[in-house]
C-alpha cells in the first residue's frame, strides 16, 4: 500500500513538474528586464522577514554587504513570530544537562526516515550538521533565550531547544533588533512583484511595491531595486493560497483552513518560478492533524493532543472505534482523519492528562474546544458516539496499555501510561493546512536551480519557500533549524558572490 | 492640545459602537466632525500609523483597553503593541478583527 501510494505520488509530482517546466521555459518566461534607471541600489535584497529572511539579512550584513530586507505585511515575522516551538539542535547544552546523547547523524537519519526517502540528502545534511551552530548563533550572538528541552514526534530523542515560553516572538524580536543594530534596512509593507534578470538570465534586482496594503493588489507604488550581488527569497510557504495548494493536492480545498498567517500565499516563490526557477515536491503539503474545528487557527488543541497521544485514544465518532496510530507522523494521522470525512475525537482520562500543560486545558475549556466529562456515557452523548462501541474501544485500548503493546495500530505506549477510566478530557480534531514541504529547487549553497537544471546566478532561497529539504514529511522544530541554517547559508553566499 | 487628546482618547474608549458601523472614517467625519485632513494631510496622502498615534498615543490606548476580555487587544505576546492600526481599524471599510484569524477572541472592533 505504501509503495503503491508513493509511486502514485511520485507520478503526480513528475507530471506536475513537467507541466510547470513547459510553462516556465525560456520562450514563455515572464522575467522583467532592467529599467532605464534604478530607484535604489543595494548589494543584497532579502525578501521576507521570518526566521530565514532575518537570518539571511544578518549574515549578509555581517559579511559586509549593504542589505535591504523587505516584508509585504505590516509587521515583521511572518509565520515565525507565531510559531510555538523551538530549534532542533543535536548536542545542545540543554541535552547535555539532561544527559541525552545525540548527534547530527542521528538527526539526519530521523529526517531522512520521516521524509520517506524523498528528502534531498545533501540539503538535509546542511541542516543536520548546521543545526547546533545555528542554536549557538541564536543563543550567543543574537541573545535568544531558550528555556526548555522538548520532544517532538518522529525524533529519536528530545532535542528541540524551545525559545522562551514557546513564543516565536522571543526569537524574531532579537533577530530584528540585531538586524537593525547592524544596519540592515528592514522595510515593511514592501512587496516583491517581479524579479529582474539580465540578458544571461542572472538575477540583478527586483520590481517592488512600496506602501503595499495586503491583500489589495493595486495598493502602493512600483519601484525598481538593483541588487548588485544577489536576491534571497525567503517568503515562506503557500498554505493560505487555496488555488495553489489545490493545484498540487486537489483535496486541500477551502473546506480546510490553515494555521498560517494570512500572507502565506507563495508570492515570492511564484515570482521566482516566472523567471524559470524549478520547483520540487509541490504536492507534499503537510496538514496539522492536531487542530480542532472548534477553535480558530493553530489554537490550543495541538498542545493537548501531542501530550495525550500514547496515553489516550482517538476514535471515529461514527463508529466509536480507533482508526489510526495516534503516535504516527502528521501525514498518517491527517490522511486518516480526512478519509473519514468528519472530525475525529481524541479522549484521555484525567489521570493520564498530567502531561498536558494546565494552562492549555484551562484555555481549551474556556474557548470550548476541550471538554471535561464525568464519565464515558456523558462523553459519548455529547459527541454523538455509540456508548457501547466507545466503551469497547476504551477497554481494548486499556488492555493494550496493560500489555504495553498495541496489536491494532502499533501505537507507542509510554512507560507511565495508565488505564483510562473515570473523568475524561476530549476534543474534536479536523486537520488544517500547516506546512509546504515543496518549493523552489535549491542546492546545498541555497542557490536556486532553473528548469534546465542550472544555477540561476544571483538567486538564493531559504526556509519554507525552498523544497526538497524535508521530503514528504517535515519533523517538528526541524523547520526552524532549516530556516536559520539555510537563511545564513543564503545570506553568506549572496554577500560573497563574485560578479 | 494635550488635554484635548486625552479627552478624545477617553471618549473613544468609553463610547459603545454599533456592530454595523460603516467604517472608522465615518465615525471620525460624521460623529466627531473632524475634517478629512485630520488623517489625510493632503488629498493624495494615505495615513500612516503615526497619523493615528498622533491623536491616540499607543501607551494610552493599551492602558485604556487593559480590562477588555479575554485579553488586551492593543498588545500581544506576538507583536507587543507594534501592530499597525489598519490591521483592524480600516478607514473607509468595515473594521476587522485581526486576532480572529487564529483566536476565538470576540472583540467588538469599533
Amino acid at each position: 500500500m505504501t509503495s503503491a501510494r508513493m509511486n502514485r505520488r511520485a507520478a503526480l509530482g513528475l507530471a506536475g513538474g513537467t507541466a510547470l517546466a513547459l510553462a516556465s521555459s525560456g520562450a514563455l518566461a515572464r522575467g522583467v528586464k532592467a529599467p532605464q534607471a534604478w530607484d535604489r541600489t543595494v548589494d543584497v535584497l532579502v525578501v521576507g522577514s521570518g526566521f530565514a529572511g532575518l537570518a539571511a539579512a544578518i549574515e549578509a550584513r555581517t559579511e559586509g554587504a549593504d542589505v535591504l530586507c523587505i516584508e509585504k505585511m505590516s509587521i515583521v515575522g511572518g509565520n515565525s513570530i507565531l510559531s510555538g516551538g523551538g530549534l532542533a539542535s543535536p548536542g545542545n547544552d540543554l541535552q547535555v544537562a539532561a544527559g541525552i546523547k545525540d548527534s547530527p547523524e542521528l538527526l539526519l537519519a530521523d529526517m531522512l526516515k520521516s521524509g520517506g526517502g524523498l528528502a534531498n540528502v545533501e540539503c538535509a545534511k546542511v541542516v543536520a550538521y548546521g543545526a547546533l551552530d545555528a542554536y549557538r548563533w541564536a543563543k550567543d550572538f543574537l541573545g535568544v533565550k531558550f528555556d526548555r528541552l522538548g520532544y517532538q514526534g518522529g525524533h529519536s530523542v528530545a532535542r528541540s531547544a524551545c525559545y522562551m515560553n514557546g513564543n516565536g516572538a522571543n526569537m524574531v524580536g532579537p533577530m530584528a533588533k540585531k538586524a537593525k543594530e547592524l544596519g540592515v534596512a528592514l522595510e515593511t509593507r514592501t512587496r516583491l512583484v517581479n524579479l529582474v534578470t539580465d540578458e544571461k538570465g542572472a538575477v540583478v534586482g527586483a520590481e517592488l511595491v512600496k506602501g503595499y496594503v495586503f491583500p489589495k493588489e493595486d495598493s502602493g507604488t512600483r519601484m525598481f531595486v538593483r541588487a548588485r550581488k544577489g536576491v534571497v527569497v525567503a517568503g515562506g510557504g503557500f498554505s493560505q493560497n487555496v488555488k495553489l495548494r489545490m493545484l498540487h493536492d486537489p483535496r486541500l480545498g477551502p473546506q480546510l483552513e490553515s494555521t498560517n498567517q494570512p500572507g502565506a500565499t507563495g508570492d515570492a516563490m511564484m515570482a521566482a518560478q516566472r523567471i524559470g526557477a524549478a520547483d520540487v515536491q509541490m504536492d507534499w503539503i503537510q496538514l496539522g492533524p492536531w487542530t480542532s474545528p472548534d477553535e480558530k487557527g493553530f489554537g490550543v488543541c495541538p498542545k493537548f493532543v501531542e501530550s495525550s497521544v500514547g496515553y489516550g485514544l482517538m476514535v471515529d465518532p461514527k463508529t466509536g472505534k480507533r482508526f489510526v496510530n495516534e503516535t504516527g507522523n502528521r501525514k498518517v494521522r491527517s490522511d486518516a482523519i480526512i478519509a473519514t470525512g468528519h472530525p475525529a475525537v481524541i479522549l484521555v482520562s484525567e489521570e493520564n492528562a498530567g502531561h498536558v500543560p494546565p494552562s492549555t486545558i484551562k484555555a481549551g475549556m474556556e474557548n470550548g474546544s476541550i471538554r471535561r466529562f464525568a464519565n464515558l456515557d456523558e462523553l459519548a452523548k455529547f459527541y454523538g458516539i455509540n456508548a457501547e462501541s466507545l466503551k469497547a474501544s476504551v477497554t481494548r485500548w486499556n488492555e493494550a496499555v496493560a500489555a504495553k503493546k498495541d496489536p491494532d495500530f502499533n501505537a507507542k505506549i509510554f512507560k507511565d501510561t495508565k488505564e483510562n477510566k473515570g473523568v475524561f478530557y476530549a476534543c474534536r480534531l479536523w486537520p488544517r493546512v500547516h506546512y509546504c514541504m515543496g518549493g523552489l529547487a535549491i542546492n546545498p549553497k541555497a542557490e536556486v536551480i532553473n528548469t534546465d537544471l542550472n544555477v540561476i546566478p544571483g538567486l538564493y532561497a531559504a526556509g519554507e519557500v525552498a523544497g526538497g529539504v524535508h521530503g514528504m514529511v517535515r519533523l517538528g522544530t526541524v523547520s526552524i533549524a532549516d530556516c536559520v541554517v539555510f537563511g545564513r547559508v543564503a545570506g553568506r553566499n549572496a554577500a560573497q558572490r563574485k560578479i | 492640545m494635550k488635554k484635548t487628546l486625552i479627552l478624545l482618547v477617553m471618549a473613544l474608549a468609553a463610547l459603545p459602537f454599533a456592530a454595523d458601523a460603516k467604517g472608522f472614517a465615518d465615525y471620525h467625519t460624521e460623529t466627531l466632525k473632524l475634517p478629512c485632513t485630520t488623517c489625510h494631510k493632503t488629498p493624495d496622502t494615505m495615513p500612516t500609523t503615526e497619523t493615528c498615534t498622533g491623536c491616540h498615543p499607543t501607551d494610552k490606548l493599551v492602558e485604556s483597553t487593559k480590562n477588555v476580555k479575554p485579553t488586551n487587544p492593543h498588545t500581544s505576546p506576538h507583536y507587543g503593541a507594534k501592530l499597525d492600526c489598519v490591521n483592524c481599524h480600516v478607514g473607509h471599510e468595515p473594521s476587522e478583527n485581526y486576532c480572529a484569524q487564529c483566536h476565538s477572541f470576540d472583540f467588538k472592533v469599533p
